[in-house]
């Protein structure tokens, strides 16, 4: 019986064609991996599997669940087939979990509507299961106390708890950080090879797909084409030695207050990132990244340490010389759809740093957001339109035209490349390498992707709960072996 | 079509009031027992009250008191709750603490009770509804303002507006207000009908608007006794503020729609 059979699946939504003709098998004991940018239709293909289309859809074409065509079933013999043979892992945890219910309680009920078992035995196969996912961790616990890796491992222990023969996975990885992303990705395949099921693995990870799945396809505008061409690791670039320092972290340290005195998010970390030069800082989630990127950029201060833009410090900076540093520094934020206040127009948006300026006149303003949108390749018909109305990649180049409005000469991105799927972010990344070259920028850059850091940045600073690990140029940091952590940072991608 | 229901009625019922203050078609001030309780006819397209007064009049002029002492109340609620509550949460520390407790405190009181006891020290009438009413939708202002300005603050784009050297007055409203509007006017409207209920409510205890002005409330408390005689005597009243509220709710949310689509609250 073959779990997952698509023959000449074709879906509309009016006069959009989300998918053209696709057919796809997934064989038992076999990963299919589904890559292809956003909007190729991948999503479409994995709630068609399900017969979960919206009502709107026009479907034509054959979907076989073990040889059953699924559009014969019941509402009620689909709902035993959902979360029963076919079981599904999405993307993000923390909303597929009910944060009020335990997790063994959550993994319970799926034994109980979809198995016969009785309640001792529900409770045994709990805990046989949390440990085949490798948890280790009380059914009694919520989901809130785990972490984002820990809630994938329940939310695939709920998707295999009914024995299904094909699970879906919605970019099952792309919510969690690159040590998590990399044991998730070995969990699927040791799950899949044990139990003999097939698994479909929807993604925008192409080096994921690569790691673990036997086939490759791609999507591509609902149409299925040759298996993807897949990155090889790029080489590391050639550091450049910045001239004078441009941001200086002086054994910094920042505490936040708990319930058992403070808990230090960072501890005496000290690094340089000089002019024209590109700093990565990499970490899994939790270990300070996003506290830095606020330190660096005056948003918040150390408890201890020193950090200066050029030869002023943040600390005791007022009035004209505060608004003077603001100017030279500017950031990108990870979320396109959150950087932009959804009331205003793209000038508006744009031409926000401006303020730091004394009075601009309008047609100067225009003019300078004009530039700024043309440094970024987007037009000047832009500029009267909402930021809705534009797509993650050419969002984020409207938040890349307002760090450069001002021309700072240091720019933070905290993952701002990580909501892009891989084309869009190739493209971004091609746009910032040309803006360093051309004005000389310092990048101060956040990121959980190893190959982007690989090819942006000069020198790298690793940090674990709070604490540098490692810190300086990427080829001889990445080469080390020695540091099981950094180890595992740097094979995560 | 059914977006434009709300709206219209509530117009409807605005230019009653407006015209009221200007015309009716018989002054409601004029007491003649002759013609007291008196059915439907085309002199009185409605019959006259126990007092003999036309009753379409009494009702044309009952929507000024209701719906001014409502906005009126609302309009303080906003003006003195909203600023607060985005002080509250622009401002972590002890500022919002005095302001969160200040309005928890408020709310412990019920609201209509303390209502009754303000305009009882202040003395009846409608103004001093209107103050009594206002003085209780600040809190509920403020809670909601604070609520969801707090979720505006920790977006990305706060923290683009402070780079850009903004600080928090200036980000609370050129950012966060507007993008609270959509909670406000819900919350608006429900205050604005709660507001049309408790002048009823009060008018009803003989506290709202004082005679000869005529009120809702008070045509009901003045006819209870003569419901099983005339019934539309408490009807026709009750019926206004019944379709005033509808309207105000309805209207709320066609506004909504427009001004905060995305909010969907």
């Amino acid at each position: 019986m073959i779990p997952l059979e698509i023959e000449h699946l074709s879906v509309r939504y009016g006069d959009t064609v989300a998918l053209d003709d696709v057919c796809l098998r997934v064989a038992a004991g076999e990963i299919v991996a589904l890559v292809g940018p956003s909007g190729s239709g991948k999503s479409t293909l994995a709630a068609a599997a399900m017969d979960l289309l919206p009502i709107d859809a026009i479907e034509q074409g054959v979907v076989r669940i073990e040889g059953t065509d699924i559009r014969t079933l019941s509402e009620a013999k689909l709902e035993a087939l959902r979360g029963g043979k076919v079981g599904i892992v999405f993307q993000e945890p923390a909303t597929a979990l009910n944060p009020a219910l335990p997790i063994g309680r959550q993994i319970g009920e799926v034994l109980e509507l979809h198995t016969s078992l009785g309640r001792a035995e529900i409770r045994t196969e709990v805990d046989r299961l949390l440990a085949q996912v490798g948890l280790g961790v009380s059914p009694k616990r919520y989901p809130h106390t785990l972490s984002g890796g820990q809630r994938q491992r329940v939310a695939i222990a709920m998707a295999i708890a009914a024995q299904p023969v094909l699970l879906l996975a919605d970019e099952p990885t792309a919510s969690l950080d690159p040590v998590a992303q990399a044991e998730i990705g070995q969990l699927l395949l040791s799950l899949v090879r044990e139990r003999r099921m097939g698994l479909l693995l929807v993604t925008h990870d192409l080096l994921l797909a690569r790691r673990i799945a036997d086939r490759v396809v791609a999507l591509d505008q609902g149409r299925l084409g040759e298996e993807a061409g897949l990155p090889r690791p790029s080489t590391p670039r050639e550091p450049r030695r910045g001239g004078e320092a441009l941001l200086v972290l002086d054994g910094v340290t920042r505490t936040y207050p708990d319930r058992h005195g403070r808990t230090a998010a960072l501890t005496d970390i000290s690094a340089t990132l000089a002019r024209g030069e590109t700093l990565a800082v990499i970490g899994e989630s939790g270990s300070g990244k996003s506290t830095l990127a606020r330190l660096a950029l005056g948003l918040d201060r150390p408890d201890a340490g020193r950090i200066a833009i050029g030869d002023r410090e943040w600390k005791g900076a007022r009035g004209g010389a505060l608004r003077g540093m603001r100017r030279q520094v500017q950031a990108v934020f990870q979320d396109p759809a959150a950087s932009f206040d959804p009331r205003r127009t793209v000038a508006e948006i744009v031409a926000e740093p401006l303020h730091l300026l004394e009075r601009v006149p309008l047609a100067e303003r225009t003019a300078k957001v004009i530039e700024a949108l043309d440094q970024v390749g987007l037009d000047a018909d832009a500029m009267g339109r909402l930021p809705q109305a534009f797509s993650g990649g050419q969002r984020q180049r409207i938040a890349i035209a307002r760090a450069l409005i001002l021309k700072p000469d240091l720019i933070v991105f905290d993952e701002a490349l990580s909501a892009l799927d891989p084309m869009l972010r190739e493209e971004v990344t091609t746009l910032l390498l040309r803006l360093q070259a051309d004005h000389d920028l310092g990048y101060f850059f956040i990121a959980h992707d190893m190959d982007l850091v690989r090819r942006l940045a000069d020198r790298v600073l690793v940090l674990r709960q709070g604490r540098a690990v490692a810190c300086g140029p990427v080829a001889s940091v990445f080469k080390r072996t020695d540091d099981p952590y950094l180890a595992a940072l740097v094979a995560s991608a | 079509m059914t977006r434009a229901i709300g709206p219209i009625l509530l117009l409807l019922v605005t230019a009653v009031a407006l015209l009221s203050i200007l015309w009716t078609p018989w002054d409601i001030g004029t007491i003649d027992i002759a013609q007291r309780l008196q059915s439907a006819s085309l002199a009185h397209p409605l019959g006259t009250d126990q007092l003999g007064r036309d009753l379409l009049s009494m009702v044309m002029a009952g929507a000024g008191p209701s719906l001014g002492v409502a906005v009126l109340a609302l309009g303080i609620g906003l003006m003195i709750g909203t600023p607060l509550g985005l002080a509250a949460a622009a401002r972590n520390g002890w500022l919002d603490e005095v302001i969160s407790r200040a309005a928890d405190i408020l709310f412990a009181f019920p609201a209509l009770v303390l209502a009754m006891l303000v305009v009882a020290v202040l003395g009846p009438g409608a103004s001093h509804a209107a103050l009594a009413i206002g003085l209780f939708n600040i809190p509920v202002f403020v809670r909601v303002t604070r609520a969801a300005a707090r979720s505006i603050w920790t977006r990305d784009f706060i923290l683009a507006a402070r780079l850009a050297g903004k600080g928090p007055w200036l980000i609370s409203f050129q950012h966060i207000l507007p993008n609270v509007a959509g909670p406000l006017i819900t919350q608006g409207t429900l205050q604005l009908s709660l507001g049309v209920l408790a002048e009823a409510a009060l008018s009803f205890l003989g506290l709202g608007a004082q005679p000869p002005a005529a009120s809702w409330g008070r045509m009901v408390a003045d006819a209870q006794t003569l419901i099983g005689v005339a019934p539309r005597l408490v009807l026709l009243p009750g019926l206004a503020i019944v379709l005033t509220v509808f309207a105000i709710n309805l209207a709320g949310e066609a506004l909504r729609d427009r001004v905060a689509p995305e909010t969907g609250l």
